[in-house]
Formats: C-alpha cells, structure tokens, sequence
C-alpha cells in the first residue's frame, strides 16, 4: 500500500472531519474566486466602451463623468438638455434645413443623438435614430474571461476584436420614419417577455409617471453582452411628440401627436427639440491622427458656452482609478483574508484530530515506517484536501458566479457565465491558497514526526 | 553487514541469536529530578525459532525490555543485536527498517488501525518493509489464521478475538525472525487465551520465526517450553519487585 493510499484510508477513516475541512477550503476558494471573477467582470464591463463605434459624447456642461454614466451605461441622471440647433452644427450640409454644413460637421463622421427622460418597467427609453444601430457598433477591445485566458494557453492572438455591427435576434431596426417604432434590447425583451409586433408605453420621468402613447417593437436586439441589452429604444421624433418632451417656446403651440394608427403624425418644430447627448465619431483626416482631431473637436467645444464635449475611455479610466481600483484593492484584501481564514480552518482542523492521528502514527512507527514516511503521509493528506477542497471550491466559485449572473447583467451590463473568469488573479491565488493550506498542515505533519511511539503503544 | 548495507536490503539469515543484548541500562528521569532504572541486564539472548514466554511482576520492565529490542527506545547504554545488527549503533531509519524487515509486534491492545480493513492493516505493515506490498501473501496470512472470509471488514467489525488474528497475522507481513507480543492475552477471556497462545505458537513455528511472548500471567507461561522471569536476570526488577 502506498502512502497516497495510506493517506486516503486515513481520510475516509476520518471522513467527517475531513469532509468538513475540505467544505471550509472550498467555501473560502469559492468566495476568492467569485470576488475575483465579479472585479474582473465589473472592470471589463466598465472597458467595453473601447467599440462604441463613437470616440466622443457631446453633452449640456457639468460633470463629464456623469454624462458618459448617463448615455454609455444608462446609469445616473442627464445632466441637461441641449439645444436641437447645437446637435445640428454636427450635421453636414445635407442634413441640414439651411443647406449649409454645422460647425463642426468637419471633424464629424457620424453624429447620433439621444434623447433620456422616459421609462419602461424599470429600463431607460431613449430616443434616438435609426442610425444608433445602422452607424455604431458594440463589443470590440480585448476578449476577457476563459477565452481570453485559453487564447493565451494557446498561443493564440488576444488582441483586440474588432467592433461589431449591431443585430437583430427578431424583427428589424425602425425606419426615421416610423415615429412610434421601437428596438428592445435583448434582456428587455427576455425579461418582459416582449416580441416584434407588441406594444409598449414608456411613462415620463419614472415607472410611476405620466403614461406615454404606445409604441411598437420592430424588432430585439440579439445580446450584446453591453448595457444596451438592458436599454429601450424608440424613434426619438415619436418620443417628441410625448407630453412634456417639447421644450416650451413662446408663442408656439405645444404640438399634440396624432393617431399614429391613421396617418403619420407632424413632427415636432426644430425650435421646440432638444437632444440629451450627441454620440459624436470624430473623422480621420489624411495625415493627421485621429485623436487630434478629436482633441481639437474637443477644446472647440468645450470653449464655446452650449454644452460640453467629453471622451468616454478617458473617463472611464478614470472612474476606475478613482473608484474601481480601491475596490478591487479591498476585494483583494478581504480575499487575502477569506484565504487566511481558510488555511487556518485547514490548521484548526487537522491539529484537532492530531490526538486521534497520534495513536495511528505510533502504530505505524512501531510496524516500521520511518518519520518520514508519517510526516509524508499527513502531508499527502494535506495535499488531497486542499487539493480536493480547493478544485471543488474553484468550480463552486464559477457556479455562483454563473448564479448570480442574471444580477450582474441586469446591473453592469455584462454577461456573467460559468466561463467568466479572472484567468490570471485565479492562477495565481487558487494555488497559492492550496500552498497555504499545505503549509499550514506542516504543524500537525511535524507533531506526527516528533509522535513518541513509546507513549502511545502504552 | 553494515548499518547502510542493513538500510538498503532484506536481511539475509543470520547465525544464532536472533536477539541479543549486553549490558543494557535504561533509566527514566521523574518529574522530581530522580533517576528510576527500569532495565540492569548483563545478557539476554532469544535463539531463532526458538518460542520463550517471558513473564515479571507489573511494572518490572517488561514493555520497556521490548520497545528497546524493537529498536523504539533507545537504552542509556549497552548493546542490543537483532539478527546481528547493532541496532544501538544505527541511525534511526536503519533502525526503523530493520524493526521493518526483522520484527513482528503483536500488542496488548491489538493496535490496529481503525480506518483499515483487516487485509489493508496486513498490507499497511508490507508498505514500511523493504519488499512491495503483496496482496496475495497478505490475504494468505490472514486465511492461515481463519479470517479468509473476514479481509474486508474493519477493525470495529470484527470480535476481539479475530482483531487478535489481524494482530498476528500484520506481526508476520514482512516475514520477520522473530515475532515480539506484550501480554497478546490481557484483553480477552481465560476461554480464548489457550486459543491465541496455540495460534501464535504454531503460526510461529509455521513460519520459522522466533517468539517472545511477555506475559504477567502464569498460566499463559506454562504453555511455553522455555520460561524466564525478568527478574532473573533484570537486576533492576529485583530492586523494584
């Protein structure tokens, strides 16, 4: 018989206790690698931004961090309104009344506006163009979680996907001019069970407001795995013709929607609209790299006094150097902690039986096995706990984070499977915490090798 | 052979005695700081194969005579030879495998290992010899003292009577030369100790090995047919009988 199956029998002998011990490492894994997991899944979705298919987000003036909140991640409050004339100094000639190209249409590839106020059961409305799904894109940056990791086991290139053109897991976009079409994001249309052909009413300002008219769903969203799965989207001159939604002018008559049912509805007077935030992608002029542009889009518009320009990478990087890093500095704290607290069950544990153990030891000293072999083999079993608690603790922390995971993507965004992983933090703490383990059974294994066989023979 | 040489390999047979000791002292410090010898003996010899029932008064240093031939104590000073081998000169893993290869123990209280089944408490002992493991030689040992239908059951599964025959049959796991057993009738009935002394004796006598069976008991001594009181020749027993 082996030491490995001298070990076995002794924790089969022992099976409560080494059940119990085996459960409290792969609890305190479990919790390490779900933190681990959620930080990593957090922090990605927070850097999803990077395939936008738009570089600058032009908004009223106040804080730039909460107007990138507000128009990427459907989080936070608008800050304020701007005016319908500002959004078209971004328009080129041709989409413009006057015939003559805005301000700023020379830096300006696309310009999608948004317009934010109204809700659906819980999901932000926002009122938009058709061309936020024919123009931007989603997904992009580096692939994140296991096959980012396998990628890298396998040699393979992890670098960044390129961006991806929205689709449509039923029904189609809205046209411009189908004023009470609707796109549902894909957890919307999951969780509210909705399809192509339904009707929705957004209500103003909250769930509890004023009952908005009917729109219908044209068509879902297939899962973007971004928070435009949790946003619903209507044609933004439908979304005009809302009480409350025209910006009161002297003189002009508040503009009442028709029957959209009979007839296509007027739309609202330009002087009446405002837009919540432009979607700006700046062009790439020959010789010249596109960031500039962006920097000098940027400074002209953050000089003149009608709204503010701001770049959602930059503020996300530094929402996560002034919010998510310290959080995930204490999430590796309370890891380190759970990873204490587990190899000090691990020690309580096998120093508690270590009576029990003492006899045994004796015995097999006195049929001839050397300190060694007895120190080995309370090792070996160290070894097969923290190795068995620890693998069941890796797999249960996948599980709970696959669990918890509607959660997560109902609140970041971001999909949270049983393959979401924190590949590097994993491979290097799950071991490290086994080791741990391991070492912490040193103590008893030494007291097995100092066993004084004369005292326990009797 | 050397101490290395003993380490590395099976023993091969070795002349007469199979057990010796000369002049070995063995004192115990009390917690007053007095010094209580337990062991004076000048010479005590055990010849192979040859099966002697020794017995002393409680206390007269029987267990201790026994844990320093099995090499587990070490005596302050003089020699003890297992089948040739200084034991008192080696290092302890030499001395942990010769009790390995050379000793059988049979123990008062059986000393089995609870988690184990009885063929796994055999096969336990052949792990630490320098042989491998050999299933078919220990479910052999434990048919040839009755319990061929009993390899798999637990210690806390068989009756005192069949843990004795586990005892006896792990003591000759690794084919040793001689068998050492501390009072192996203490814990059963009158009824059953001609039974276990019988098959001691003739498991012994079956396998060539030497016996030394350390008894209080009169009756279990009169079956052997060579006796010695340890009073006799442990002068430190007379001053403490």
């Amino acid at each position: 018989m082996s030491l490995f199956g001298i070990a076995w029998r002794t924790i089969r002998q022992r099976l409560l206790t080494s059940g119990l011990t085996a459960l409290s490492l792969a609890l305190g894994v479990a919790l390490v690698v779900a933190t681990l997991v959620i930080g990593n899944i957090v922090t990605q979705a927070f850097k999803s931004g990077s395939g936008l298919g738009y570089n600058m987000i032009v908004g009223a003036k106040g804080s730039p961090l909460q107007l990138v909140l507000n128009s990427v991640y459907l989080v936070s409050k608008p800050i304020e309104n701007i005016s319908w004339a500002f959004y078209e100094e971004f328009l080129p000639a041709a989409s413009r009344p006057d015939g003559v190209a805005g301000t700023f249409a020379g830096s300006v590839q696309t310009a999608v506006p948004i317009c934010m106020g109204d809700y659906f059961s819980g999901y932000r409305v926002i009122g938009t163009s058709a061309s936020y799904f024919d123009r931007l894109t989603y997904g992009g940056g580096a692939p994140s979680g296991l096959p980012r990791w396998l990628g890298r086991l396998l040699g393979r290139s992890t670098a960044a996907a390129p961006p991806r053109a929205f689709a449509f897991a039923e029904g189609r976009n809205f046209r411009d001019d189908e004023f009470f079409g609707g796109v549902l994001g894909s957890e919307v249309a999951a969780k509210l069970g909705l399809k192509a052909g339904d009707p929705f009413a957004p209500t103003h300002g909250a769930d509890d407001g004023l009952v908005h008219d009917p729109f219908t769903v044209t068509g879902v969203l297939a899962r973007t795995d971004t928070p435009v799965d949790r946003g619903v989207y209507v044609n933004m001159e439908g979304f005009y013709l809302q009480e409350g939604h025209a910006k009161p002018v002297e003189g002009a008559t508040a503009a009442k929607p028709m029957d959209h049912a009979s007839g296509t509805p007027a739309p609202l007077p330009r002087e009446q609209r405002e837009v919540t935030a432009i979607l700006v992608e700046t062009v790439s002029l020959p010789g010249l790299p596109a960031e500039l542009t962006a920097m000098a889009l940027k400074t002209q518009i953050n000089e003149g006094r009608d709204g503010q320009a701001a770049e959602p990478i930059r503020e996300i990087s530094v929402l996560l150097g002034l919010f998510v890093r310290p959080l995930e500095l204490l999430l590796l704290l309370v890891t380190t902690l759970v990873v204490i607290v587990s190899a000090i069950g691990i020690l309580v544990s096998m120093v508690g039986s270590s009576l029990e153990r003492s006899r045994d030891v004796a015995v097999m000293r006195a049929l001839g096995a050397s300190r060694g072999q007895v120190l080995a083999t309370v090792l070996i079993e160290a070894v097969i706990l923290a190795l068995g608690g620890g693998l069941a603790g890796w797999a249960l922390g996948h599980v709970l984070v696959a669990a918890i995971g509607p959660l997560i993507t109902t609140n970041a965004g971001v999909s949270a499977t049983v393959l979401s992983a924190a590949p590097t933090a994993e491979l290097l703490l799950v071991p490290f915490l086994i080791a741990l383990a391991i070492l912490a059974a040193l103590m008893p294994a030494l007291a097995a090798y100092r066993t004084d066989v004369a005292k326990w023979l009797g | 052979m050397e101490p290395e040489q003993a380490a590395a390999g099976k023993l091969p047979s070795m002349p007469s005695p199979v057990v010796e000791l000369e002049n070995v002292r063995k004192a115990f410090a009390m917690p007053g700081g007095e010094t209580v010898a337990v062991l004076d003996i000048d010479r005590f010899a055990l010849d192979e194969k040859e099966q002697v029932a020794l017995t002393g008064q409680s206390g007269s240093g029987k267990s201790t005579l026994l844990h320093v031939i099995s090499g587990i104590m070490r005596p302050d000073t003089g020699r003890v030879r297992i089948a040739g081998h200084d034991i008192t000169r080696l290092g302890e893993a030499a001395t942990d495998r010769i009790r390995a290869d050379t000793l059988g123990l049979v123990f008062q209280q059986f000393n089995l290992l609870p988690g184990f089944t009885a063929l796994e408490n055999v096969l336990v002992a052949m792990s630490f010899g320098t042989g491998k493991p050999d299933r078919w030689r220990a479910t052999d040992l434990l048919a040839s003292v009755g319990l061929s239908h009993r390899l798999d059951h637990k210690p806390g599964e068989l009756s005192i009577g069949q843990q004795q025959r586990v005892a006896v049959a792990r003591a000759l796991a690794n084919r040793p030369r001689v068998v050492l057993a501390d009072e192996p009738t203490a814990s059963i009935d009158t009824a059953h100790q001609d039974q276990v002394i019988d098959l001691l004796t003739s498991t012994c006598a079956e396998h060539d090995v030497a016996l030394l069976v350390v008894t209080h008991s009169p009756e279990v001594a009169a079956r052997f047919p060579k006796r010695l009181r340890l009073e006799d020749f442990n002068r430190a027993a007379v001053h403490h009988g």
